[in-house]
C-alpha cells in the first residue's frame, strides 16, 4: 500500500513538538521534498548518464547501499528525473510485495516484471496490439492448462488477463508449497518463453510510447545473503535477458564481493557520508559535515537545537542519514520531557546512548577486537570477519575517493570501556 | 561511563509521550521495551498502562503463546485484519514462540507499520531482543525508541511484587468473563514469575500465592490437569505453613477442579468436590469469612444439584439449602455479581426440581434468574447474562400456567437476547439457536425456526435433533429433497435413536419410494422404547395404523402437555390430522 504523507511533515519545523516528527527513521522522502540534501560523490548522476547514454542492448546496472544510506529516496528520484522520463518508461516495484524472501528465485523475479510492466503500462492508459495480447492469452492458456494437469488450481478462461496470472501465480508461489514447486517446475525449461513475452510487452510500449522499458527493482538486497547470492551467481545470466533496461539494487557484500567483479562495471554504491578523513578523526571532512546539517536544518530551524549538539549529533551520526534521524527524534523526546525550548548535548548524549545499548547487546568479545582493530586502521582487512558488522552498522564504511571503514561513532565509549588491545587474529 | 539514562519510570514518561505525539502527527511508532524479569515488566507495564490511560489511549494486547499456529506468527497480518483503533498502542508479547515467523514478516514487510500509522510496543526478554536486532535488522532500523528494563529486582522485592502480581485481575466474576488468550496471558505471565522464584523459605508464601490462582485461571481454561498440580502445590505449601485459610482457599478449587473432571465417575468426582468443599467450610465459616463462606456453599450447591446419584429431589434440596446459605452474605450490596451467580444457580435448582408444585417451582426459578439479570447485564457480565437469559427462556417455556403463547413469545424474547450478545462460545451460541428453533417450532413459525435450526447446525453439524426437527419443518413446507437430507443425516449420526428411522420413512413414503421407507419403519419399530408413547404414535401415524397412532398419542399428551402445540403440527402425524380424536386432543389448549 502506497501511502502519501501529510504536506505538513515536510515544513520545516518551528517547535520542537513538530520537530519530532520530521525525524521519523521511516519517513519516506518524495520527490521534490524539501528536505532532500545534496551530497558529494552521489552515484545517482552517474546511474543516469549510463542510462542516458546507453547505446545498443539496453543496460542492465546494479544499485548498492548500506542501511540508512538514502538508496530509496535515490531512486524516487531516478524514475522520476525529467530525462530519464522522456527516454524511458520507468516500471518500479519492490519484490518485498509480491515474494518470499526466504526463497526468492529469478522465476520470481521475472514473474513480478512481468506482472508489473503489463499492470503498470495498462493503469495508465497504455495499449497494446491485439495480437500481441493474443500472444500473452495463448501463452497464459498452456501455461494453466499444464499447470492444473498437474494439480494446480489456477483460475482458467478469459476472465483473468496476463497482468492478474502473473500476480495470482506469484501470489501461490508465496503461499502455496505444492504450487511453488509445480510453479518452478514448469516456468524452468521454458523460461525463454518467459523473456520472450517480457521483451515483447517492452518492444510494444516502446512502439506505443517511443520509450524504452526501465524496470527498476527495489529490496532486491533484503532477502538472506545466500538467497541474494544463489540469485545473482547462479541466475545472472538470465536476469540480464530481458531487452529492456533494469536496475537490480543488490546487496553491499555482493557489490564489494571480488566474486561479482563482473558487475562491478555497471554498479553504483551509494556511500554514507565521510565526516572525517581516513586515520584523521580530528580533521574534519567538510562537505559530509555540511550536508549533515543542511539534513537537519532543512527540518527544523536552527533556534531548537544549541550548536554543540548539533555539532555531537551530527559527529555520533557516522554520516548515515537514518541514525541522525534516531538521534534527533530521542533527544526531542528527552529534550521535550524535560521542558527545554531546544536540544542540548545532554540530549544527543541520551539518544546516542539508546544506540550504544543497542550495540552492547549484539557484540561479542571478538566484535570489540575487530572494532578496536577498525578505529585504528581504518581499513576493511578483514571483510568476511567484517561482514555482519556493516549489517548491523556497527561499521560504517565510506567510499568517497578511497575505501575506508570506521567504527559507529556511538561505540566509542564502549571500546574505551572495553580496553580489548588485542589485534584481532587470523580467521 | 556517562551512560547513566534517567531511572525507568522516567523513561516510561518518556515513551508515553512520543506514543502521544505519534498519535496527534499521525505517524506510526515503534518502541522496545527489554525487561529480564517478568515481576519488573509486569510493574512497568501497569506504569505505562496508567500513563497511556492519562493521555486517553488505551492498550490492546496481543501475546504469542508457545502452541501459536504458524498463521498466527506474522503479526502485521493480524494487525491488517484487525486494525488499532486511533487510541489503541498494541502491546506485544512472547515473541520468542512466534520466530522465525515474525522475524521475517517484520523485516520484509516494515513498512506497513508507518503506512498505517500503527503505534507497536514490544515487550522483550533479552534474548527476543537481540535476536530481533540480529534477524530482523531492516525492521530494527525503523524502531523509534529502545528502553531497557535492566533491573532484575532484589530476591525479597521480587517475591513481593510476585505475590502482588499474582493477585492482579484474579477477581472471579473477571475470570469467568476473561478471553481465553488474556487468560492464557495471565497463566503465562504467573508461569513466568513462579520460574523466576527460588524455592526457598522466603518465597514460600509467594509461590503458594502463584500455585493458587494459577490453579483457579488453568480451572477456567479447562485445563483441569494442570490445575490440580497447581493446586496441589499450593497444598502442600499450606501444610508447611501451617496456613489454614490458604488450605480451605485450596480445597474449595480443587473442589471445582473435580467437580469438572470429564473423565472417571461422575459421582466418585462429585462426592470428591463435596468433600473438598466440606473441608473449606470448616475453616471458612460465616464469623470468620462470610464471602469465603458464600462462594463455597454455592459450589457445594453445584454439586449437589449436578450429583447424578442418589435421591434427586433430596439432592436439590440440599443445593438448595446452600444457595440460601450463600445468599445471606451474597448481597446485592456486598457482592452484586456473586448475588447474580447464586440467584442463577438457585433458579436452575427449583427449576429442575421433581417435587412440588411444578408452576410454582418454576416461577420461583424465574423470580430468581430476574433477580440475577438486575446485575448479570450486558455491560457488566455479558456471558453470564446470555445464560441466565436462556434459562429464564426455558422456565417460560416449560412454565404450565398462564398463557402459552405469550410464555413463549417470552422464551423467544430471552433466546434472542441472550443471542444478541458477542463473542458467546459455539458451545453456548448453538444451545441457545436450538432453544430459540425448538420454541419458534412450537409456536408455529417456521421460517424462523428454520432459520434458527440451520444457525445451530452450522455451529454444530452433528446434532442429530436438529436435523431431525429441520428435516420436519421442511417436510411441512413441502421441501421433500431437503427434509430428505436432514432426516438422512440424523439417521447417520444416531442411526440407534428409532423415531430418526421413523422420521426418514415418513418422508422417503411421500416421495414414493415405499420400499426403503418400510425398511426404515421396520428398524424403527425395533429400536423405538415400548414407554416412547409420543414417538410411537409418530410411527404408527406413518405406518397407517390410525386407532394405535391415536392411542399412543393419548398416553403421550397426559405425560407432557406441552407436546400439544407441536403435535398438531408434526408432520410425522400428517395422517392423523382430520381425526376427530386427533382434533380433540390437539385443541385442549394446555392450562387453559
Amino acid at each position: 500500500m502506497m501511502v502519501s504523507q501529510p504536506e505538513y511533515l515536510f515544513v520545516r519545523a518551528k517547535t520542537l513538538e513538530e520537530a519530532w516528527s520530521r525525524f521519523d527513521p521511516a519517513l519516506p522522502l518524495p520527490v521534490g521534498s524539501p528536505f532532500y540534501v545534496e551530497r558529494e560523490d552521489n552515484p545517482l548522476g552517474r546511474l543516469q548518464r549510463a542510462l542516458l547514454l546507453a547505446r545498443g542492448n539496453p543496460p542492465k546496472c546494479f544499485f548498492a547501499g548500506h542501511r540508512g544510506s538514502g538508496k530509496s529516496t535515490e531512486l524516487n528520484r531516478l524514475v522520476d528525473n525529467a530525462d530519464i522520463r522522456q527516454r524511458y518508461w520507468p516500471v518500479k516495484f519492490s519484490v518485498r510485495d509480491e515474494c518470499d524472501f526466504n526463497d526468492l528465485t529469478y522465476i520470481e523475479v521475472l514473474l513480478a516484471m512481468g506482472a508489473q510492466i503489463f499492470s503498470q503500462y495498462r493503469a495508465a492508459g497504455g495499449r497494446m496490439k491485439d495480437d500481441l495480447l493474443g500472444e500473452l492469452e495463448a501463452w497464459k492458456g498452456r501455461t494453466v492448462t499444464r499447470l492444473n494437469e498437474k494439480g494446480a488450481t489456477f483460475e482458467s478462461g478469459t476472465g483473468l488477463d496476463i497482468g492478474k496470472f502473473f500476480l495470482s501465480a506469484l501470489l501461490k508461489v508465496k503461499t502455496e508449497h505444492i504450487t511453488r514447486t509445480l510453479v518452478r517446475q514448469e516456468i524452468a525449461p521454458r523460461v525463454s518463453e518467459l523473456i520472450g513475452l517480457i521483451n515483447l510487452m517492452s518492444a510494444e510500449v516502446l512502439a506505443q510510447s517511443k520509450r524504452q522499458v526501465l524496470v527498476v527493482i527495489e529490496d532486491m538486497d533484503k532477502p538472506p545473503l545466500e538467497v541474494s547470492r544463489k540469485l545473482f551467481e547462479g541466475a545472472l545470466t538470465t536476469l540480464m535477458q530481458p531487452t529492456c533496461a533494469i536496475v537490480y539494487t543488490v546487496p553491499v557484500s555482493i557489490y564489494f564481493d571480488p566474486a561479482f567483479t563482473h558487475i562491478r562495471d555497471n554498479s553504483y554504491f551509494l556511500p554514507n557520508l565521510k565526516l572525517h578523513e581516513k586515520k584523521q578523526r580530528a580533521q574534519p571532512h567538510k562537505d559530509g559535515i555540511r550536508a549533515m546539517r543542511a539534513f537537519v536544518l532543512a527540518r527544523m530551524t536552527d533556534t531548537l537545537i544549541a550548536g554543540d549538539a548539533l555539532d555531537e549529533a551530527v559527529k555520533n551520526s557516522g554520516g548515515v542519514f537514518r541514525e541522525i534521524a534516531h538521534i534527533l527524534q530521542r533527544a526531542i523526546d528527552n529534550a521535550l520531557a524535560r521542558q527545554s525550548a531546544r536540544i542540548e548535548r545532554v540530549d544527543v548524549a541520551w539518544a546516542t546512548a539508546q544506540i550504544r545499548s543497542s550495540f552492547r547487546r549484539l557484540l561479542t568479545q571478538e566484535d570489540y577486537q575487530l572494532l578496536q582493530d577498525v578505529r585504528e586502521h581504518n581499513e576493511v582487512r578483514y571483510p568476511e570477519r567484517l561482514g555482519p558488522l556493516f549489517h548491523l552498522l556497527a561499521v560504517l564504511e565510506y567510499t568517497n575517493g578511497e575505501n575506508w571503514c570506521d567504527v559507529h561513532p556511538a561505540l566509542d565509549p564502549l571500546l574505551d570501556e572495553m580496553g580489548a588491545q588485542t589485534a584481532p587474529t587470523e580467521a | 561511563m556517562a551512560d547513566t539514562l534517567p531511572p525507568v519510570e522516567r523513561r516510561l514518561d518518556l515513551l508515553a509521550g512520543a506514543l502521544d505525539r505519534a498519535r496527534r502527527y499521525d505517524t506510526g511508532f515503534i518502541a522496545f521495551i527489554i525487561y529480564r524479569a517478568e515481576s519488573a515488566r509486569a510493574l512497568f507495564e501497569n506504569i505505562l498502562v496508567n500513563r497511556l490511560r492519562t493521555l486517553n489511549q488505551r492498550a490492546r494486547r496481543m501475546w504469542f503463546q508457545p502452541d501459536s499456529p504458524p498463521a498466527a506468527h506474522d503479526l502485521l497480518s493480524r494487525l491488517l485484519e484487525t486494525p488499532p483503533a486511533a487510541d489503541e498502542v498494541i502491546f506485544v508479547y512472547g515473541l520468542q514462540h512466534a520466530f522465525p515467523g515474525l522475524l521475517n514478516a517484520l523485516n520484509y514487510r516494515r513498512e506497513l507499520i508507518p503506512d498505517h500509522r500503527w503505534r507497536l510496543v514490544f515487550w522483550a526478554l533479552d534474548d527476543e531482543a537481540t535476536r530481533v536486532m540480529r534477524d530482523a535488522p531492516d525492521f530494527w532500523a525503523f524502531v523509534n525508541q529502545v528502553l531497557e528494563v535492566p533491573e532484575v529486582p532484589p530476591l525479597e522485592e521480587r517475591a513481593q511484587l510476585a505475590g502482588t502480581l499474582a493477585w492482579a485481575g484474579m477477581d472471579d466474576s473477571e475470570i469467568h468473563n476473561l478471553m481465553p488468550a488474556e487468560r492464557r496471558a495471565r497463566i503465562a505471565l504467573r508461569e513466568r514469575l513462579l520460574d523466576e522464584l527460588p524455592e526457598s523459605e522466603d518465597t514460600q508464601s509467594t509461590r503458594a500465592d502463584l500455585h493458587y490462582t494459577l490453579a483457579g485461571l488453568y480451572w477456567a481454561d479447562r485445563q483441569l490437569g494442570k490445575a490440580e498440580e497447581h493446586a496441589q502445590a499450593a497444598l502442600a505449601l499450606a501444610q508447611q505453613m501451617d496456613d489454614a485459610e490458604l488450605h480451605a482457599r485450596v480445597m474449595n478449587v480443587l473442589g471445582l477442579i473435580y467437580a469438572d473432571l470429564p473423565t472417571g465417575d461422575r459421582a466418585a468426582n462429585l462426592a470428591r468436590a463435596i468433600a473438598c468443599y466440606e473441608a473449606a467450610l470448616r475453616f471458612r465459616t460465616p464469623e470468620a469469612a462470610p464471602l469465603d463462606y458464600a462462594a463455597t456453599q454455592n459450589n457445594l450447591g453445584n454439586a449437589y444439584r449436578n450429583l447424578p446419584t442418589g435421591d434427586r429431589a433430596a439432592n436439590l434440596a440440599r443445593a438448595i439449602a446452600c444457595y440460601e446459605a450463600a445468599l445471606r452474605f451474597y448481597t446485592p450490596e456486598a457482592a452484586p455479581l456473586d448475588y447474580a451467580m447464586t440467584q442463577n444457580n438457585l433458579g436452575l435448582a427449583y427449576a429442575d426440581l421433581p417435587t412440588g408444585d411444578r408452576a410454582a417451582n418454576l416461577a420461583r426459578a424465574i423470580a430468581c434468574y430476574e433477580a440475577a439479570l438486575r446485575f448479570y447485564t450486558p455491560e457488566a457480565a455479558p456471558l453470564d447474562y446470555a445464560m441466565t437469559q436462556n434459562n429464564l427462556g426455558e422456565a417460560y417455556r416449560n412454565l404450565p400456567t398462564g398463557d402459552r403463547a405469550a410464555n413463549l413469545a417470552r422464551a423467544i424474547a430471552c433466546y434472542e437476547a441472550a443471542l444478541r450478545i458477542p463473542n458467546l462460545s459455539p458451545w453456548e451460541e448453538v444451545k441457545y439457536w436450538s432453544n430459540l428453533a425448538d420454541v419458534c417450532r412450537e409456536q408455529g413459525q417456521v421460517d424462523a425456526a428454520i432459520e434458527a435450526y440451520q444457525h445451530a447446525i452450522a455451529l454444530d453439524p452433528e446434532r442429530a435433533d436438529d436435523h431431525t426437527m429441520l428435516g420436519s419443518l421442511y417436510e411441512l413446507q413441502g421441501r421433500l429433497d431437503d427434509a430428505l437430507r436432514e432426516h438422512q443425516q440424523a439417521v447417520t449420526l444416531e442411526p440407534g435413536m428409532g423415531m430418526r428411522h421413523g422420521s426418514l420413512a415418513s418422508v422417503l413414503r411421500k416421495l414414493g419410494r415405499d420400499e426403503e421407507a418400510a425398511a426404515h419403519l421396520a428398524r424403527a419399530r425395533e429400536l423405538i422404547p415400548p414407554d416412547d408413547h409420543y414417538n410411537l404414535a409418530c410411527l404408527e401415524a406413518i405406518a397407517g395404523n390410525t386407532d394405535a397412532a391415536l392411542d399412543h398419542l393419548e398416553k403421550a399428551l397426559a405425560q407432557n402437555p406441552a407436546r400439544r402445540d407441536w403435535a398438531a403440527r408434526d408432520p410425522d402425524l400428517e395422517s392423523l390430522r382430520d381425526h376427530p380424536r386427533f382434533k380433540r386432543m390437539t385443541n385442549e389448549r394446555m392450562g387453559e
